[in-house]
C-alpha cells in the first residue's frame, strides 16, 4: 500500500480573534494510501478540516511538512498542487454556467476547446448531469450543485480529492444517495479520496481507512471494521457508534478469562489480557443477548430497565446496574420491557474491548 | 431517475398589469422626478428651439440654428461655413470625462477591497474617511489643488527640491489638472458602489479558483471582475456623468485653448447671453448622458443573463 500523501508531524495554531493562540493540530503524522477512500472523522474542532486544508494549500502548517505524490509541499499554493476540493459550501461560480463551472481548471491550464468540450462532458456524464451544461448554477437544486462540484474536481484529474464535508447541507435522502455514489465514483476513477466528516455513519459505511480525530490528534485509524469492532480508546469507543463503558478492577485472571468488578460491585467476565490492575472496558450494544429459555451458560448483568425505544428494526434498551453503571444493549426479537423492570443480558467474554488511559 | 425529478422548470412568469397595489409608494419620488427634472428638461429643450433676444432671454420664434452650429452645419444667412468647433468640445469633455472615470476606477479598486476586507467597525471608520472630502466646499477643494499644482505650487517645490527639475513643470492649465481634480471630487462615488460589490463577493469563490489552478491574475480576472461588474459600471457612470459637464474644475485648471462643455454652457448664458445656444448644448450633453445610461442598462442586464 504506496501513500499518496504523506503528513509528517505537522502542528497548525491559529491566533484566535481574543489574542489567544489556539492549536488545532498537535504533530500529527498520517499516511493516506492510493486509490483508496479516506475519510477523517471527529467532532467540530478536532482539527480535521484543518488538516484537509494543509493538504490542499489553503493554510501552510506550523511545524512539520506535507508530501504529496513524494514531493514536499511547503510554499506551494494551492493552484500548483496536484490536489482538488469538493468545498461544503460547492464555491461554484454563480456567473457561470455549468459547462463553464466544469471547464473552468481545463480553461485555466489552457486545454484545447474540443478537448475542453469532451473533458466536460464526460464528467458530466460521471456525476450523471448529462445534459444539463447550458444551465445557470442558481436554476440547480442542492443536489445537483453538489454534482457539479464534483465534477468540477474531477474533471482535473487531481491525485488526491479532497472532499470538506460534502453532504452536510442535503437532506437525510439525498445524502445516503450519495454516499452511494461517491463511492462509485471513487471505485470508477481510482484515484484517493480523503473526506471531511462529523458523521460516523457516513464514515463507516464509504471508508476503506477511517482516521479518527479529537482535539488536534489522531485517536485511532484502520478500516471501518477496525475501528468499530476494536476501538483502542474511550473516545473512539464513544464517537464511533454507541458503547457501554465500565471502569473496573482486575479481580483474578483464570483459563484466559480476566474477572473484574466495577466500582459499583458488578462481576464481568472478558477475554482481555490486561496488565495492569484497573482496566477500562467497552461493548456494543448489538453484543448483548436475551438468555436462552433454559440451561443458559453464558455470563450475563442484571439491572432495572431506564429506558427502552423501539426502532422499528429492534429495540435499544437502557439498564441500571446495582453499582450505578450504565448499560446500552440493543435487542431484536424482544418486546420492550416496561421502565423499571429488571432484565438479565447475556454477553460473550470475548466481545469486551480493553481501552487505553 | 432522480436528476429528471428536482428539473422542474419553474412556471413562465405571467404578465403583470401596469398598475398594481403597491405603487401609491412612488407618488413622491415621482413628483419630485417631474418637478426637478421632467418640468426644467422641457422648459430647456423648448428654449434650444426658439430665437436668441439682443440682451438675453427668448424670442418665441421657432429657430434650429443653434443645433446647426453645435453639430457644425454651415448657415449662409451668417455666413458660416462647416464647422466642428463644438462638437471637438463635446468630444474633449467626453474624452477627459472618461479618462477620469477609468482613473478613479484603478485608484478607488484597491481601496475598495482594502475596506471590504476590515471588520465591521473598521469598515464604518474607513468609509467615513472616504467621505470626507464631501463636507468641504467642492470650490475648496479645487483650490486646494491649484495650491498643490501651479507654478510655485508644492508640487513643483518639491520637485525642484529633489533636483529633479530646474524650473517649474507646467501642471496646472492642462488636461491632465483638471482630471486630478475631478479624480478627487468624484473618488467616493466609486468607492461606494465599488464597496458595495465588492463585499457581496463570497471570498470563498477566490479559494475556489485557486483551487483549480487559476493564479492571482487568472483568479482576478475570471472571478473577482465579473463578479463586481454590477459596482465597477455604477462607479464609471456616476463619475463619468458629473465630469462629463463639469465646470469648476475644467474653468479653474484647465488651459485656456481647451474649453469644456460646462465653461462652454456658463459663457452661452453669462458672456454671449445665448439662452437658446446655452439650452441646445445643454439638452445635447443631457441627450447623451440619457445614451450612455440606456446602454449601460442594457449591458449590465445581458450581463445578467435575465
Amino acid at each position: 500500500m504506496s501513500a499518496i500523501v504523506h503528513v509528517s508531524s505537522v502542528s497548525k495554531s491559529f491566533q484566535a480573534p481574543d489574542g489567544r493562540l489556539v492549536q488545532a493540530l498537535r504533530e500529527v503524522s498520517l499516511d493516506i494510501p492510493g486509490g483508496k477512500f479516506t475519510t477523517l472523522l471527529g467532532p467540530s474542532g478536532c482539527g480535521k478540516t484543518t488538516l484537509l486544508r494543509l493538504i490542499g494549500g489553503f493554510e501552510e502548517p506550523t511545524a512539520g511538512g506535507v508530501f504529496i505524490d513524494g514531493a514536499l509541499m511547503e510554499g506551494i499554493p494551492a493552484n500548483k498542487r496536484p490536489t482538488n476540493t469538493v468545498f461544503q459550501h460547492y464555491g461554484l461560480f454563480p456567473h457561470m454556467t455549468v459547462a463553464d463551472n466544469v471547464a473552468y481548471g481545463l480553461e485555466v491550464a489552457r486545454q484545447p476547446k474540443a478537448e475542453i468540450r469532451q473533458r466536460v462532458e464526460q464528467a458530466l456524464d460521471l456525476v450523471r448531469l448529462s445534459g444539463m451544461g447550458a444551465r445557470r448554477v442558481s436554476q440547480l437544486s442542492g443536489g445537483q450543485q453538489q454534482r457539479v462540484a464534483l465534477a468540477r474536481a474531477i474533471v482535473l484529474r487531481p491525485k488526491v480529492l479532497l472532499l470538506d464535508e460534502p453532504m452536510a447541507a442535503l437532506d437525510r435522502k439525498l445524502r445516503k444517495d450519495m454516499q452511494v455514489e461517491l463511492k462509485r465514483l471513487q471505485h470508477e476513477l481510482g484515484i484517493a479520496f480523503l473526506c471531511v466528516t462529523h458523521d460516523q455513519e457516513e464514515a463507516l459505511s464509504m471508508s476503506d481507512l477511517v482516521v479518527v480525530m479529537n482535539q488536534g490528534h489522531i485517536e485511532q485509524m484502520g478500516p471501518p471494521l477496525d475501528i468499530y469492532e476494536h476501538p483502542q480508546t474511550e473516545f473512539v469507543a464513544g464517537f464511533v457508534g454507541e458503547t457501554s463503558l465500565f471502569k473496573a478492577r482486575v479481580e483474578k485472571r483464570e483459563n484466559g478469562l480476566t474477572h473484574l468488578r466495577t466500582a459499583g460491585g458488578v462481576h464481568i467476565l472478558a477475554a482481555v489480557d490486561c496488565p495492569e490492575t484497573d482496566a477500562t472496558l467497552c461493548i456494543r450494544p448489538e453484543k448483548f443477548l436475551k438468555p436462552a429459555a433454559d440451561g443458559e451458560t453464558r455470563p450475563s448483568l442484571t439491572g432495572r430497565a431506564v429506558e427502552s425505544i423501539f426502532l422499528g428494526s429492534g429495540t435499544r434498551l437502557e439498564l441500571e446496574l446495582p453499582g450505578g453503571e450504565r448499560l446500552i444493549a440493543s435487542l431484536t426479537g424482544v418486546s420492550p420491557p416496561a421502565d423499571g423492570e429488571m432484565v438479565t443480558l447475556c454477553y460473550s467474554p470475548e466481545d469486551f474491548r480493553l481501552l487505553q488511559g | 431517475m432522480k436528476a429528471s425529478m428536482d428539473n422542474a422548470a419553474p412556471p413562465p412568469p405571467r404578465r403583470q398589469p401596469f398598475l398594481r397595489p403597491g405603487m401609491g409608494k412612488l407618488v413622491p419620488g415621482f413628483l419630485l422626478f417631474i418637478v426637478l427634472f421632467l418640468i426644467p428638461g422641457l422648459i430647456v429643450v423648448t428654449y434650444s428651439l426658439l430665437t436668441r433676444g439682443t440682451y438675453g432671454g427668448v424670442v418665441w420664434h421657432l429657430d434650429l440654428d443653434s443645433y446647426a452650429r453645435i453639430f457644425g452645419l454651415p448657415n449662409e444667412d451668417e455666413l458660416r461655413d462647416w464647422d466642428f468647433v463644438y462638437l471637438g468640445i463635446f468630444a474633449k469633455s467626453a474624452i477627459i470625462a472618461s479618462a477620469t472615470a477609468v482613473l478613479t476606477l484603478l485608484a478607488g479598486f484597491p481601496a475598495a477591497w482594502y475596506i471590504a476586507r476590515q471588520n465591521e467597525k473598521r469598515k464604518f471608520t474607513l468609509l467615513f474617511l472616504v467621505t470626507l472630502p464631501f463636507f468641504a466646499n467642492a470650490l475648496v477643494r479645487v483650490y486646494a489643488w491649484m495650491l498643490i499644482l501651479r507654478a510655485d505650487g508644492l508640487l513643483n517645490n518639491i520637485l525642484m527640491g529633489l533636483g529633479l527639475t530646474d524650473h517649474p513643470l507646467q501642471l496646472i492649465y492642462t488636461p491632465a489638472a483638471v482630471v486630478v481634480a475631478m479624480m478627487y471630487q468624484y473618488l467616493p462615488f466609486m468607492v461606494l458602489p465599488l464597496f458595495a460589490s465588492i463585499e457581496k463577493l463570497d471570498m470563498r469563490l477566490i479559494e475556489a479558483s485557486r483551487d483549480l489552478g487559476a493564479g492571482a491574475a487568472a483568479t482576478f480576472r475570471r472571478v473577482v471582475l465579473p463578479l463586481s461588474m454590477p459596482g465597477i459600471v455604477a462607479g464609471l457612470v456616476l463619475v463619468f456623468v458629473p465630469s462629463f459637464g463639469n465646470f469648476l474644475a475644467p474653468t479653474l485648471m484647465g488651459g485656456a485653448k481647451d474649453l469644456q462643455v460646462g465653461p462652454l454652457l456658463a459663457q452661452a448664458f453669462l458672456s454671449a447671453r445665448d439662452w437658446p445656444f446655452g439650452s441646445a448644448v445643454s439638452a445635447v450633453l443631457s441627450g447623451m448622458v440619457l445614451l450612455c445610461l440606456f446602454v449601460m442598462a442594457r449591458s449590465e442586464r445581458k450581463a445578467e443573463g435575465e
